[in-house]
C-alpha cells in the first residue's frame, strides 16, 4: 500500500494449494484516491483506502499488517471494486501470534489488476466544530463562522486525506457482544475464540461536515478550516427577565434558520462558541465563550449575550394575604387555604430605543392559581409559570403589577 | 529570536519565494505591533487586538503566531486580514503540538498586496480595579461632592504592554506601557459638584442597631457624571475640615451603575441618632383550634414604639425599617410610612434637633399557622 493510516503493509503470498504468482500492489496506481477519513464522535474513525493489486488466477492470500495508528483489526473490510463477479474475498484470517495482521484470501477467475476498497476503524483522530459569532448591534446582524478542526493523534501521518466529520448519535457495538458459542471475554487482550464480525454501525440521522479538499495531516497536528460562513444574517435581540435564572435582564440573540431567511435552513453541529459584539466604532467586545447545541433546519438559533447593562429591574412582593381557610369537618385541622400575592416589577430602560421584554414568573407552592389582576397580559406557559410580554419604552420605565391567587394551598 | 526577546511575537522574516513542494510562502511580520488595544471587562479575560502592516504575496501565505510565556487563550486566537487590493482569506489554521504555543495561519491572497493584519485573542493575567474618592466640601454642606475615579491596571500576563490603548467599562487610557509584573494607577476623571443625597437609615438587619449614613449618587443623563457605566469599585468618602486635611467618613463598595441608575453607599453610622425599639404588645387573637384544642390558625396583633433621640444640632429625618413578616396589615402608625414589600414597612420619622421623638406602630398579621 502506498499509504495507510496504520502503515498497513500489503504483502502477498501464494496459498499452498494454489501455487501461482503472488499478488502485488500495482507498481503504478497514480489514480488511487487519497484515503478517506470519516471521523465520528467518541474516538472512532472509519478509514477507507483504495488500493490496486494485481491478482493471479485462482486463490491468493494477501497479508495486511497494521503497524501503527491504533487500528481496530477486527473491523477490517475488503471489497473488490472493479470485477466483483470475478474477484471474491473468500475469507479473512487472523492468528493469535500475529495480532496486528489479517490475511485476506482472494479468489480471482483470471489474472487481473483489481482495486480493493480497504476500510477499517481507527482511533486517535478527532474533530471538533468551533463557532465564531460576531453580533453587530448597530446593523442588527450576526456574522457566524464555523470552523472544523481535525486533530491527528493516531501516530500515523497522512500525506493527503479526504476528511469529513460525522455528527450525530452513532451507536457502536462491541464485537465481543455478538460472539456466539461462548460468553463475551471480559479481557480485551485475550485471544478471541471466533473471528469477530466487522464493526457494525447504526447511523441514524447523522450529519457530516466536509473538510474540503485533500489535506496533509501529519501526526501530532491540528488543522482548522472554515466550513461555513454567514455574513450579516439578520438578528434580533430579545430581552428576558427571569428572577429564578438571573437577577438582571439578559439578552438573547435570535437568528432565523429557515430556507431563504437568516442562516438558510442549515444544520449546525454542536461545538464551542466564541461570541463577540461589534460596536458602532468598529471595535469588538468579547461577550462570552460557550457552546452551540445541535441546531436542526427550521429552528431558530438562540445565543445568550449577557446582561443588558442599560436596563434595570426591581422586583418586590408588595402584598400577601391568606384567605379561604378550610378546616376538616372531623378534626377541625387546617386543610387548605388560599393566598393572594401582589407583585410589582419596575423595569427601567436607559437605552434610546424601546425594547421588547419577556418576563417569566414562577408561581411556587401550588399548581392551582389564577391571575386576578395584571397590568400586562399574562400567558400561562405551563402549570406553574407565567409569561409577560411587553415593550419597555425608550428612556422610560415599565411598571408590571400583577396579582395572583393561589387556591388549595396545603399548610 | 524575537520569540525569546519578545515572547509574544508574530515571527518576523521577510517573505521568501514559494518552494515548489511547499506551495506556500512563510511570511514574517513585525514582532512589534503597530497598535495594541486591550478591552477589559469585569467578568472576562482581557480582549486584545493588535494590528500590523504586512505584505502578502499572491497565493498561500503562511503566518506564524508565537507565544511562549504569555497567558494566551489559544482557542480565541484569530486573524483578520484587510488587503489593500484584491482579496485575502484565512484558509486554515494549523497547530503543531510538539511546538507548543504556536499557530500557523494560511492566508490566501489573490494578488501581491499590502495588508493590515489584526490579531485578536484573549489574554489572561491583566487585572484591573477602580477606586473612587469622594470629597465632601465640609460635613455641614453635604449636597455635592467631588468625585474622582482612578483605575489600576496590573500586568501578570507575561507580555510587554507598550503604548497600548486600554479600554474598560467606564473609561479608557490612551497610552499605557506596562511590563510584566508591573501595575500602574492613573486617574480617569475628576468631577466637581456631583449631587449627593444623604439619608439616615435604621435597619438592624443590614446595619446593626445604630442608624447608618447612606449617600446616594445618581449617574444621571445630563448630570455631571453622565457616563455609560460606572464600574464597580471601592469608594472612600472624605469631608473637608476647617482645621486641616480631609477626614475619612467611610468606605463602601460603589456598585456598577449604568447611566440613569443610582448608587447607594453606606459609609458608616450616625451615633448621635439613638433608636430604642420597645415592643409594647404582641398577642394572638381569633384563634382557631382543632378537635384536640390545639391552635391551628390565629391572627397576631403587635404594637411597637420607637424612641428616637436626635443629637444633631439640625433637624433631620430617619428612615426606620420594620420587618414583621407577611401577611401584614398596618393598623396605625404615628408617622408617615410606606410599604415597599409585603413583609416590611419604612417609616419616615421627622426628628427635630436635639429632641426625642416617639413613633408608634400597630400591625395585624392574619391567618398565621
Amino acid at each position: 500500500m502506498k499509504h495507510s493510516l496504520l502503515a498497513a503493509a500489503l504483502l502477498a503470498s501464494c496459498l499452498a494449494a494454489a501455487p501461482r504468482a503472488p499478488a502485488v500492489p500495482a507498481p503504478s496506481a497514480p489514480s488511487d484516491p487519497p484515503p478517506r477519513l470519516a471521523i465520528y464522535p467518541g474516538d472512532l474513525t472509519l478509514v477507507e483506502e483504495i488500493e490496486t493489486v494485481r491478482l493471479p488466477a485462482g486463490r491468493t492470500r494477501v497479508r495486511l499488517d497494521f503497524v501503527r495508528g491504533n487500528a481496530d483489526v477486527a473491523s477490517l473490510d475488503v471489497v473488490p471494486l472493479d470485477h466483483p463477479a470475478a474477484v471474491r474475498v473468500v475469507a479473512l484470517e487472523r492468528r493469535d501470534d500475529l495480532p496486528n495482521a489479517t490475511f485476506v484470501e482472494l479468489e480471482a477467475d483470471a489474472a487481473v489488476a483489481e482495486r480493493l476498497r480497504i476500510s477499517y476503524a481507527a482511533h486517535g483522530l478527532s474533530s471538533a466544530v468551533h463557532y465564531l459569532a460576531v453580533h453587530d448591534a448597530g446593523a442588527r446582524t450576526l456574522d457566524l463562522l464555523q470552523g472544523l478542526e481535525v486533530t491527528n493523534g493516531s501516530g500515523e501521518s497522512f500525506e493527503a486525506a479526504d476528511v469529513q466529520s460525522v455528527f450525530g448519535d452513532v451507536k457502536t457495538v462491541s464485537p465481543a457482544a455478538v460472539l456466539h458459542g461462548r460468553a463475551p471475554d471480559p479481557d480485551p487482550a485475550a485471544p478471541a475464540g471466533l473471528p469477530a464480525p466487522p464493526m457494525r454501525q447504526e447511523l441514524a440521522e447523522h450529519t457530516t461536515v466536509a473538510f474540503g479538499e485533500s489535506v496533509a495531516l501529519p501526526a501530532g497536528v491540528t488543522i482548522r478550516r472554515p466550513t461555513l460562513a454567514h455574513a450579516a444574517a439578520p438578528a434580533t435581540i430579545e430581552y428576558r427577565y427571569d428572577a429564578a435564572v438571573h437577577p438582571r435582564i439578559t439578552r438573547v440573540l435570535k437568528v432565523e434558520n429557515r430556507e431563504g431567511a437568516g442562516l438558510g435552513g442549515v444544520t449546525l453541529q454542536p461545538g464551542s462558541l466564541y461570541l463577540a459584539e461589534r460596536r458602532a466604532d468598529g471595535s469588538e467586545r468579547f461577550l462570552r465563550t460557550g457552546a452551540v447545541a445541535h441546531l436542526p433546519p427550521g429552528k431558530e438559533l438562540e445565543l445568550e449575550a449577557g446582561v443588558a447593562s442599560d436596563m434595570a429591574v426591581e422586583r418586590e412582593l408588595l402584598d400577601l394575604a391568606r384567605t379561604e381557610l378550610v378546616f376538616g369537618e372531623y378534626n377541625r385541622a387546617l386543610v387548605s387555604y388560599a393566598v393572594e400575592e401582589g407583585y410589582r416589577l419596575e423595569i427601567r430602560n436607559h437605552a434610546a430605543e424601546a425594547r421588547p421584554l419577556v418576563v417569566t414568573e414562577h408561581v411556587a407552592g401550588t399548581t392551582t392559581f389564577e391571575v386576578v389582576e395584571s397590568t400586562v397580559p399574562a400567558t400561562r406557559k405551563d402549570q406553574s409559570t407565567l409569561q409577560f410580554k411587553a415593550e419597555v419604552p425608550a428612556g422610560g420605565t415599565l411598571e408590571l403589577r400583577y396579582r395572583v391567587k393561589k387556591t388549595n394551598v396545603q399548610p | 529570536m524575537t520569540a525569546i526577546l519578545a515572547p509574544f511575537a508574530l515571527l518576523a522574516a521577510l517573505a521568501r519565494p514559494a518552494a515548489p513542494d511547499e506551495g506556500f510562502v512563510e511570511l514574517t511580520v513585525p514582532a512589534k505591533p503597530d497598535a495594541t488595544t486591550l478591552l477589559l471587562t469585569s467578568d472576562a479575560p482581557a480582549s486584545v487586538v493588535e494590528t500590523r502592516a504586512v505584505s502578502l504575496v499572491r497565493g498561500t501565505n503562511r503566518l506564524r503566531f508565537d507565544w511562549s510565556r504569555e497567558r494566551v487563550d489559544e482557542g480565541s486566537v484569530r486573524f483578520d486580514v484587510q488587503p489593500a487590493a484584491g482579496t485575502a482569506e484565512i484558509a486554515a489554521r494549523t497547530k503543531i503540538h510538539r511546538l507548543g504555543g504556536m499557530l500557523y495561519f494560511d492566508v490566501e491572497a489573490s494578488e501581491d498586496t499590502a495588508a493590515t493584519l489584526a490579531t485578536r485573542y484573549l489574554l489572561y493575567g491583566v487585572g484591573w480595579r477602580v477606586d473612587y474618592v469622594g470629597l465632601l466640601p465640609s460635613e455641614g454642606a453635604p449636597d455635592a461632592l467631588a468625585l474622582r475615579l482612578d483605575v489600576e491596571v496590573t500586568n501578570n500576563a507575561g507580555k510587554d504592554l507598550e503604548d497600548a490603548r486600554v479600554r474598560f467599562e467606564g473609561g479608557e487610557i490612551d497610552h499605557l506601557s506596562l511590563r510584566p509584573g508591573e501595575r500602574r494607577q492613573v486617574e480617569v476623571f475628576r468631577l466637581e459638584g456631583v449631587p449627593v443625597i444623604r439619608r439616615y437609615l435604621w435597619d438592624p438587619a443590614r446595619f446593626g442597631g445604630t442608624p447608618a449614613i447612606q449617600l446616594e449618587i445618581e449617574n444621571a443623563p445630563g448630570g455631571p457624571i453622565a457616563r455609560e457605566l460606572l464600574p464597580a469599585g471601592k469608594i472612600r468618602i472624605f469631608a473637608a475640615r476647617a482645621e486641616g486635611g480631609p477626614a475619612l467618613l467611610g468606605e463602601d463598595v460603589f456598585p456598577a451603575t449604568p447611566l440613569g441608575e443610582k448608587a447607594k453607599l453606606a459609609t458608616g453610622n450616625a451615633r448621635d441618632l439613638v433608636v430604642e425599639r420597645i415592643v409594647l404588645q404582641v398577642g394572638n387573637e381569633n384563634e382557631r383550634r382543632d378537635r384536640w384544642n390545639k391552635v391551628v390558625a390565629y391572627d397576631q396583633r403587635a404594637k411597637v414604639r420607637f424612641k428616637v433621640r436626635n443629637g444633631f444640632s439640625h433637624d433631620t429625618t430617619l428612615t426606620l425599617f420594620e420587618t414583621p413578616g407577611a401577611p401584614l396589615e398596618i393598623v396605625s402608625c404615628s408617622a408617615p410610612y410606606e410599604r415597599k414589600k409585603a413583609d416590611a414597612i419604612e417609616i419616615q420619622a421627622a426628628l427635630p434637633a436635639g429632641q426625642e421623638t416617639i413613633v408608634e406602630i400597630e400591625w395585624l398579621r392574619k391567618n398565621l399557622f
